[in-house]
């Protein structure tokens, strides 16, 4: 019996859609032998015994998750990650670089990659190109074949009789870095006065979020060629209102983000006896035979009596459901995605030499809490001359007569390089520690000390951090070559100073050849 | 008479179909006078004598309502027809093949005859149907605009109510497609339903002309309007083209009055291929396919009506987008080349309706719209999805220069024109009109953050030359006080990409043993051998100090710093200096960010001018205004660049002139220099895709120069010629 623990960043995770979408599907069609479980990545961290063999991480772009990888790893345990939204593709934006650079952190302890889509596993390969990428897609729900040839037939002669539509838009209706949701709705919805204009009474309901039901959000719904109305989304009113609906509108952008989307939507409302129609970039390609792209086709086939999704055409449906998004498919894709790697002995079976398992080096923001989670695990806290609380750090990097000085806890002396032990300075206590200076300039093999002036300035750091950082990382390998090392960093600007800087396989884009 | 054929080739014939060709045509004569058509019943078409007869009026196969007789006249029964609307509608369709207007007999199917287009528009008024024109149905439209892209809202005065029990009907009709079909698009009563004045009625296209026909109970036709561009109504694509040229565009009959100019312009524009707009070129490598330009009613007005050939000429990365995006546009397969000129827009933008019913370069009628002059580009720039202040631009264009000092990896987002002509060397002062409104998403947008440069894997690369930059650069530096500590500047040029060559410094201390130990230590330490110290006289202005510095630096390229600021992106030297060294440029910067608070925000990208001022004496007044939002990612012309980082090649920075020694204030200093820059004939470049951080002392809001004192003779043409303008329309 294996078991795969998906790693989720909260218990409110439980309720979200991706779990609910896609582990809880997979949980409930786990092949024989494999059991899928989940939790809260604080419970792992406080937790002594690991019992899964496996761990997934599942959007915990948090230093806590880099730190509880970093050990599970060591204790012999299968890292993966999986993926479901793309904020990686789109390289020009700051405010993405925290999610980038906690890829890049997270990719050397990482045994395999999950994905939902071609496109989004092809995003992730460019940051993680040496572990076994695999896609997994979201899985469908159980759901009675009966049942849905009724509906189905039911809808389309209750509508034709009626010649009246009920049009369904249900999803997260904003979001902060991506012009999608109600953005995408009211930028397709010209496509909804075309019901009308052919003769049809259609009227829109918009299921939604209350965030996205701002002043702003509702002025743009106002702009809507259709009459609508607003209800609160929860999972049972969508679920009920989808079997209600004639038509599910999915208007699709094409900005990386949403053309990294899964299946998903498009089979929710698929299932429930909808008439899909998708304006915009053709994410649902694949189920082409039951998406409609415009009004006026779906208006045509009505007049017909020959709808796309139609009691004859269900067991062509059933076959694609098959082919993209089967349960039992989906989870035995995902099981053997994650056992097929051999498991890894724990490194305390191992002839390594001892050391601290982790340098966490402290960027400008980095909690507290990251500091004492470091040294449950056994490992170092690193100080970089950005981060301003006033910790017990074992290592230290300040900014000293202006040039950068490294300095180490004298206990944590004894893991050193002999020869660099003895060129050790004895420089008194700081905080509640003694220190002794190492020679920085002999652990990076330089000529001269690194200079380094720390303005007064709120943010003339900035300029120095990533080449700073960079000395810091070099520096802790070469001290502790058998430790990880993880920089802990929630500072917006500082992740973007050091995105494509800080790892090796940086894409050097520019024409000047920094790198 | 000569027949027209219908173009309403795909439409179900309507219950009152109307006999087909040849028309016995004997039974009527049609003459036209300015706003009407006069149509004399013949003997031959008098049948019977118990009812007075009507004229009923279709065009295409749409039956518009009939036309009440007027007193007999020698036997003849006599109608007039209001004609201008229809007309304007028939003339507006040329492109896609003018609809027919036919007249018959009302109940009398088998008479009917073709107006022929020849008759319809024999007189061609200079002031086409207007559509706050009050017809004869005593309804007044005293205001409409676009609820949405699919509604019409109209509000009348002396509604129908107002007039005793008579109910009428509106009904409008468009052009559909990318044919001359005409159909009824939306219907709307008058006295019941809709309120008191206010009809609302259905739209297929936000942009295509609205044939609006009022007639009472007995289908009489009671007025025929017609609204030639209603995206020019509030809440159009192109409405704020009219707050740009400084329309009152709250007020219906200006734009009523603007709709006719423009109408009488494109019009025109027919006989003036080669100075036509015929070709919109759209550089959508940062598209998404849900932009404006992309949907269907767009491309259909632009490419049927219009007459404008949409093309892509850059396409995303992505194959499956790209893909997808040139699915969007109308297959055209090999074009003929055509005599006219193309627009370049960015995905986000659509064309202004000024821009497409304008001739270039013509001696238009004065009360033709001002011609599109291309040596500018001119646009709106307006949040797509939220609130947000509207902006128009007017930014010189100078073809070689502007395209190569782009960001890189970024579709360009400078509407512009390409005449395939020599661009004027006009020196009057630029009158441009708006070329195309940018709807731009201020989500993404707004927050400097986002712009931030994003360590060396940012595509945001400023690049004007093919191979980095390699000539020498001189770091120049003034020392306000001996206490200054540059450490951080200094160790933020350690971490450039192109080195500087030298570090001058100027400053009052004797020597550089007597900075502070941090200062020394960063520049012994960073440029053990590069820098250069020199003595600044105490009483010697910044300006003095700085051209001292210049003087005495030997790189090809001066890079003016203050000691406060300090360069976070590690390409600044190397595109500053790239910039700077481009033909006719004096002077270079980037966008500068301030602490505010625990976040970045902006503090400036460039002067701009604000406008004259006469509150003391005559003065020049300039603002550093908000250009991450309004240009962001773009590089652009500016009245001058501020001296806390600028670049400039040295030969260029001495035959300007230097630095004045007569101002005290830095903001004076820069505009002193970029204005004499202007007069030499350069430019001052900034952009948006470098970021730099700002001591607190970064441009002030507002300032003046005095004009008239240190410029006797400015050049006020040249200088708004080769400044990006900038107005907040709201």
């Amino acid at each position: 019996m294996t078991t795969i623990c998906i790693v989720i960043q909260s218990p409110e995770f439980v309720s979200s859609a991706g779990m609910r979408i896609r582990y809880l599907r997979l949980a409930s069609a786990a092949p024989l032998g494999t059991t899928i479980t989940y939790a809260p990545i604080a419970e792992l961290l406080q937790t002594k015994t690991y019992d899964a063999e496996i761990y997934i991480f599942s959007k915990t772009f948090m230093p806590e998750a880099l730190i509880l990888a970093c050990h599970l790893q060591k204790i012999g345990k299968i890292v993966g990650q999986d993926f479901f939204d793309d904020y990686f593709s789109q390289m020009d934006d700051a405010r993405l670089a925290r999610f980038q650079c906690w890829v890049r952190e997270m990719e050397p302890f990482t045994d395999f990659v999950l994905g939902t889509t071609e496109r989004l596993t092809s995003v992730i390969a460019e940051y993680m190109p040496r572990a076994p990428i695999t896609i997994v897609p979201d899985p469908i729900e159980a759901f009675d074949r009966s049942d849905l040839a009724h509906r189905v037939s039911d809808k389309i002669r209750t509508a034709s009789a009626s010649r009246r539509l009920s049009i369904y838009w249900f999803g997260i209706g904003d979001n902060p870095f991506f012009s999608v949701g109600v953005r995408d709705l009211v930028a397709y919805g010209g496509d909804l006065a075309r019901f009308k204009a052919l003769g049809w009474d259609a009227t829109l309901t918009v299921l939604t979020n209350t965030r996205a039901l701002s002043s702003e959000g509702l002025a743009l719904l106002r702009t809507l060629p259709i009459d609508f109305r607003i209800m609160e989304w929860t999972e049972a009113r969508e679920d009920e209102s989808l079997k209600a609906a004639d038509v599910a509108f999915i208007p699709v952008g094409g900005q990386g983000f949403s053309r990294a989307k899964s299946l998903n939507r498009c089979l929710t409302a698929l299932l429930r006896g909808c008439q899909v129609l998708s304006r915009g970039y053709p994410l649902y390609r694949s189920l082409g035979e039951f998406v409609y792209r415009s009004a006026d086709d779906l208006v045509a086939d009505l007049e017909l009596g020959q709808v796309k999704l139609r009691g004859s055409q269900l067991p062509r449906l059933y076959e694609l459901l098959d082919a993209h998004a089967s349960p039992a498919e989906a989870a035995a894709t995902f099981g053997s995605a994650a056992t097929s790697l051999p498991m890894r002995p724990s490194e305390k079976d191992s002839s390594r030499r001892a050391g601290p398992p982790l340098c966490l080096i402290h960027g400008r923001n980095s909690d507290t809490s990251i500091h004492k989670l470091a040294a449950r695990f056994g490992g170092l806290s690193v100080r970089s001359p950005f981060h301003e609380k006033t910790l017990n750090y074992q290592l230290r990097f300040d900014s000293i007569g202006g040039e950068l000085r490294c300095r180490i806890e004298k206990s944590r002396m004894k893991f050193l390089d002999p020869d660099l032990a003895t060129a050790a300075i004895d420089v008194g206590r700081i905080m509640d520690l003694e220190f002794c200076d190492l020679p920085l300039s002999r652990i990076m093999g330089w000529n001269d000390p690194f200079p380094l002036a720390m303005g007064s300035d709120r943010f003339s750091w900035l300029a120095v951090y990533p080449s700073v950082m960079g000395v810091i990382r070099t520096a802790c390998q070469r001290l502790f070559p058998s430790a990880s090392v993880i920089v802990s960093e929630q500072h917006q600007l500082a992740l973007a100073t050091m995105h494509g800087d800080a790892y090796p396989r940086a894409t050097t884009a520019i024409r000047s050849g920094v790198a | 008479m000569t027949e027209i054929d219908d173009a309403g080739i795909a439409e179900p014939l309507t219950a009152m179909a109307l006999s087909l060709d040849p028309p016995d045509s004997g039974w009527l004569s049609v003459d036209a006078d300015e706003d009407r058509l006069l149509c004399r019943l013949t003997t031959a078409g008098r049948i019977g004598n118990d009812a007075p007869p009507a004229l009923s009026i279709q065009i295409g196969r749409q039956r518009l309502g009939v036309v009440r007789c007027q007193p007999v006249l020698d036997g003849d029964a006599l109608f007039a027809i209001p004609s201008a609307a229809l007309r304007s509608f028939v003339r507006l369709s040329e492109h896609v093949g003018p609809p027919s207007v036919r007249l018959s007999l009302d109940g009398q199917p088998d008479l009917s005859a073709s107006v022929p287009v020849d008759t319809l528009c024999e007189t061609d008024s200079r002031r086409p149907a207007a559509f706050y024109e009050s017809g004869g149905s005593g309804l007044k439209l005293a205001d409409l605009w676009l609820a949405s892209d699919a509604q019409l809202r109209l509000r009348f005065e002396g509604s129908a109510s107002d007039t005793g029990d008579e109910t009428l009907n509106l009904a409008a009709y468009q052009i559909v497609g990318r044919t001359a079909a005409v159909r009824e698009v939306g219907r709307g009563d008058l006295t019941s339903g809709s309120g008191l004045g206010i009809c609302t009625i259905g739209l297929a296209n936000p942009l295509g002309p609205v044939l609006l026909v009022a007639t009472d109970a007995e289908l009489t036709i009671r007025s025929l309007n017609i609204i030639p561009f209603p995206s020019l109504l509030r809440g159009g694509l192109h409405h704020w083209e009219l707050r740009a040229a400084a329309v009152a565009a709250d007020d219906m009959r200006d734009v009523a009055n603007v709709s006719a100019a423009y109408l009488s312009a494109f019009l025109r524009s027919r006989h003036h291929q080669a100075r036509r707009i015929d070709a919109i070129q759209i550089d959508a490598r940062d598209a998404a396919g849900n932009e404006s330009i992309f949907t269907g009613a767009v491309l259909d007005w632009l490419t049927g009506l219009m007459g404008v050939a949409v093309r892509l000429d850059r396409e995303p990365a992505d194959d499956e987008l790209a893909e997808h995006i040139a699915s969007l546009l109308p297959h055209t397969g090999e074009e003929e080349r055509k005599p006219g000129s193309s627009l370049s827009l960015p995905a986000d933008a659509i064309p202004t309706l000024h821009a497409l019913v304008s001739a270039l370069d013509d001696d238009s009628p004065k009360e033709m719209p001002s011609r599109v002059d291309s040596g500018a580009c001119a646009y709106i720039v307006q949040p797509r999805f939220s609130k947000g202040a509207v902006w128009s631009v007017c930014m010189p264009w100078r073809p070689g220069v502007m395209e190569a000092a782009q960001p890189i990896g970024h579709a360009c987002g400078i509407p512009r024109l390409n005449t395939g002509r020599a661009i004027p060397s006009g020196r009057t002062i630029v009158r441009t009109r708006s070329m195309a409104i940018r709807q731009i998403d201020l989500l993404t947008m707004a927050d400097p953050a986002r712009l931030f440069p994003m360590g060396a894997a940012s595509p945001s690369v400023l690049t004007g030359q093919s191979e980095p930059f390699s000539a020498s650069i001189s770091v120049c530096i003034a020392l306000d006080s001996i206490t200054d500590n540059v450490a951080p500047l200094i160790d933020s040029l350690r971490f450039q990409s192109a080195r500087p060559t030298e570090i001058v410094l100027v400053g009052t201390a004797s020597s550089l043993d007597e900075l502070p130990p941090t200062t020394q230590h960063a520049l012994r330490s960073a440029f053990p051998k590069e820098v250069r110290y020199r003595v600044r006289d105490p009483s010697a202005t910044r300006g003095t100090a700085l051209s001292d510095a210049a003087e005495q630096a030997s790189g090809e390229v001066l890079v003016f710093v203050s000691p406060s600021t300090v360069l976070t992106d590690r390409r600044t030297l190397d595109a500053l200096a790239s910039l700077a060294t481009m033909e006719g440029i004096a002077s270079a910067s980037a966008m500068l960010l301030r602490a505010l608070g625990d976040r970045l925000g902006f503090c400036g990208a460039g002067y701009f001018l604000a406008g004259l001022s006469f509150s003391t004496s005559p003065a020049l007044a300039y603002e550093a205004l908000p250009t991450d939002e309004v240009l962001a990612m773009a590089t652009y012309p500016v009245a001058a660049n501020t001296s806390l980082l600028m670049a400039s090649r040295k030969r260029v920075f001495q035959k300007v002139g230097a630095f004045s020694s007569e101002y005290q204030s830095t903001s004076n200093i820069d505009i002193d220099f970029g204005l004499r820059a202007i007069q030499a004939g350069y430019l001052n470049l900034c952009s948006t895709a470098l970021t730099a951080i700002a001591g607190e002392t970064a441009l002030p809001g507002t300032l003046d120069i005095d004009l008239l004192g240190r410029f006797p003779r400015l050049d006020l043409d040249r200088l708004v010629e080769s400044t990006t303008i900038l107005r907040r329309l709201k």
